[in-house]
């Protein structure tokens, strides 16, 4: 017969190797250390939420160049994420109040390039940020159009070893990324028009830059060159928002709330995501054949009338177990992914945003596989602070 | 779960968070496990404030061990006042609307549950010295820093502690 105090241990044994452990953590323990910003500093980033859509509508839009991009055991190359450098002064305009810089710190020199097809110039700050949480980088991006901030962008840099570049940001009339070693020159090629791209490079840059800018709506090509003049990539450019109709049948369920029921579909290969709160879909130009760790980051709010909820969801590569955002409030809201459709290598995530908000907020998205690795992270400094 | 990949979410340049990073990796899950045994409704709540105060103060801690000692006192501390937030609460809760532990919810041994259920029905501070003195097997001095008595109370404490179980659980046999 066992002793009280031989059951005892058993019993706590047992219970204590049911206890919950979040993979997010860390994360969540050092949001409760950080300062909250102070009021007002947000205000010249609230935007028109069609604007936003935008944004996100064109990183979306982004596909992957030649070569496999997969997850699941891919080997990552000498790109972007081999960062190691130490954070270092910031120049003007963007200071540490400003909200990617406080997400992300950085370890590179922030570089300022004009960009810009006609009429107003766009400028563009660059720079890499270490992945909180995760071994790789983001890659940062604001655009500016005179004292008009239209984008503020991280997102994940890490170049699989095959990979010639990769999309990270842009707005409607430029897209950026990092790019492999590879590459020499950047090339748009639209229809009767051809103009270069830009390679940019910075103290502490882990990889270059990619930045290539085009009238809005254009479709066309992205080229990628090496030294030797050899097409090494390509990226499809394609317009924002394709509306193919919407099926009847065969969708999955992504959420359920006051804004309807949001149902993801494929078609044509691509993910489309529709609320029956809203007669416009999400349709996703990246091939859902070869999805990123974590994409389609969308704030849905209804199109009309007072607004009393809000849900962010998406879809995101299919070893992403769980996706957590924290809005710029250190509010945390975390998202368990649903799987999608058999062999399709997508799972979908949705969770409820907080009521009152007109806007897609800032947010950080962190993606976690199954053992609590960050592999995917956007970050929005654009919209309303909540 | 990956706790070896936590340590990586660093703020750059933030000395103290790095400082401490090393102590979450080996020492969170022990510390969410801690909250769960003294019956916090959310443990790793309550280990991660533990933590985030770590980081505040870290700075004046001497040493790894003072670290530990003073997250696993915070641990039992916040548990403590989280148990009378909920009792305010409850009295002011119509019936069936209390907030559960998430201890209910696990499905264990049926001897292990009879032994637990015994254990959440001590005094806290009862509990707490068992939970302390049977799972994480510290000595007397440790329990008496971690609870903020002295050690004769530790010793008290649990021998009551364990009086009460025993009789707990003859009543149940």
């Amino acid at each position: 017969m066992n002793t009280i105090e031989d059951r005892l241990r058993d019993a706590l044994t047992e219970r204590a190797s049911h206890s919950p452990l979040h993979p997010g953590a860390w994360e969540q323990t050092l949001a409760r250390t950080r300062p909250r910003p102070r009021s007002g500093a947000w205000a010249r980033y609230v935007i028109p939420a069609a604007a936003a859509a935008a944004v996100v509508a064109i990183v979306a839009a982004a596909t992957v160049l030649t070569g496999h991009r997969g997850l699941d055991g891919g080997h990552r190359g000498g790109g972007p994420s081999q960062a190691g450098t130490a954070p270092v002064a910031l120049p003007a305009p963007l200071t540490r109040k400003d909200y990617l810089i406080q997400q992300d710190p950085p370890v590179s020199q922030v570089v300022k390039v004009k960009a810009g097809t006609s009429g107003q110039a766009q400028w563009v700050y660059v720079w890499f940020a270490r992945m909180k949480g995760g071994q790789g980088t983001v890659l940062c991006s604001e655009v500016r159009s005179g004292k008009d901030l239209q984008s503020a962008y991280c997102e994940t840099a890490d170049l699989f070893a095959d990979q010639v570049a990769v999309p990270t940001g842009g707005y409607s009339t430029l897209l950026l990324g990092a790019s492999g070693k590879q590459v020499a020159s950047v090339r748009v090629q639209l229809p009767g028009h051809v103009a270069d791209g830009q390679l940019i490079s910075g103290r502490g840059f882990p990889a270059k830059v990619w930045l290539a800018s085009f009238q809005p709506g254009s479709s066309g090509t992205i080229v990628f060159r090496d030294a030797n003049g050899h097409q090494v990539g390509q990226l499809a450019l394609t317009k924002a928002f394709p509306s193919p109709a919407r099926p009847r049948h065969g969708g999955i369920t992504v959420f359920r709330s006051q804004l309807g029921t949001a149902t993801a579909y494929l078609i044509g290969g691509r993910v489309c995501i529709w609320s029956t709160a809203a007669p416009e879909g999400f349709v996703a130009t990246l091939p859902a054949s070869a999805p990123p760790a974590l994409s389609a980051v969308l704030f849905g709010v209804p199109p009309f009338g007072p607004v009393k909820s809000s849900e962010f969801y998406g879809y995101a590569h299919g070893n992403v177990a769980q996706v957590t955002l924290r809005l710029a409030s250190g509010k945390l809201l975390t998202a368990r992914t649903i799987p999608g459709w058999p062999g399709s290598g997508i799972r979908f995530w949705a969770v409820p945003g907080p009521a009152g908000v007109t806007t897609q907020p800032q947010f950080v998205a962190l993606a976690y596989d199954a053992a609590g690795r960050v592999v995917g992270q956007v970050t929005s400094g654009l919209g309303q602070r909540v | 779960m990956g706790m070896a990949n936590l340590h990586a979410g660093l703020d750059a340049g933030d000395d103290t968070a790095t400082g401490v990073s090393g102590l979450f990796r080996a020492r969170y899950p022990e510390m969410v496990r801690l909250a769960d045994l003294l019956g916090a409704d959310d443990p790793e709540d309550i280990a991660q404030e533990a933590f985030a105060r770590l980081i505040r103060k870290h700075s004046s801690l001497r040493d790894q061990d003072a670290a530990v000692a003073y997250v696993r006192a915070t641990v039992c501390n916040l548990t403590r006042n989280r148990h009378r937030h909920l009792r305010v609460v409850r009295l002011r809760t119509p019936a069936g609307r209390h907030e559960d532990s998430s201890e209910q919810a696990v499905i264990l041994r049926e001897d292990h549950q009879e032994v637990l259920a015994a254990l959440a029905g001590l005094p806290a501070r009862r509990r707490e010295a068992i939970v302390l003195r049977y799972w994480l097997d510290l000595s007397e001095r440790e329990i008496a820093a971690a609870m903020g008595v002295s050690p004769g109370t530790v010793k008290s404490s649990v021998s009551r502690g364990l009086a009460a179980l025993a009789q707990a659980l003859r009543e149940k046999a």
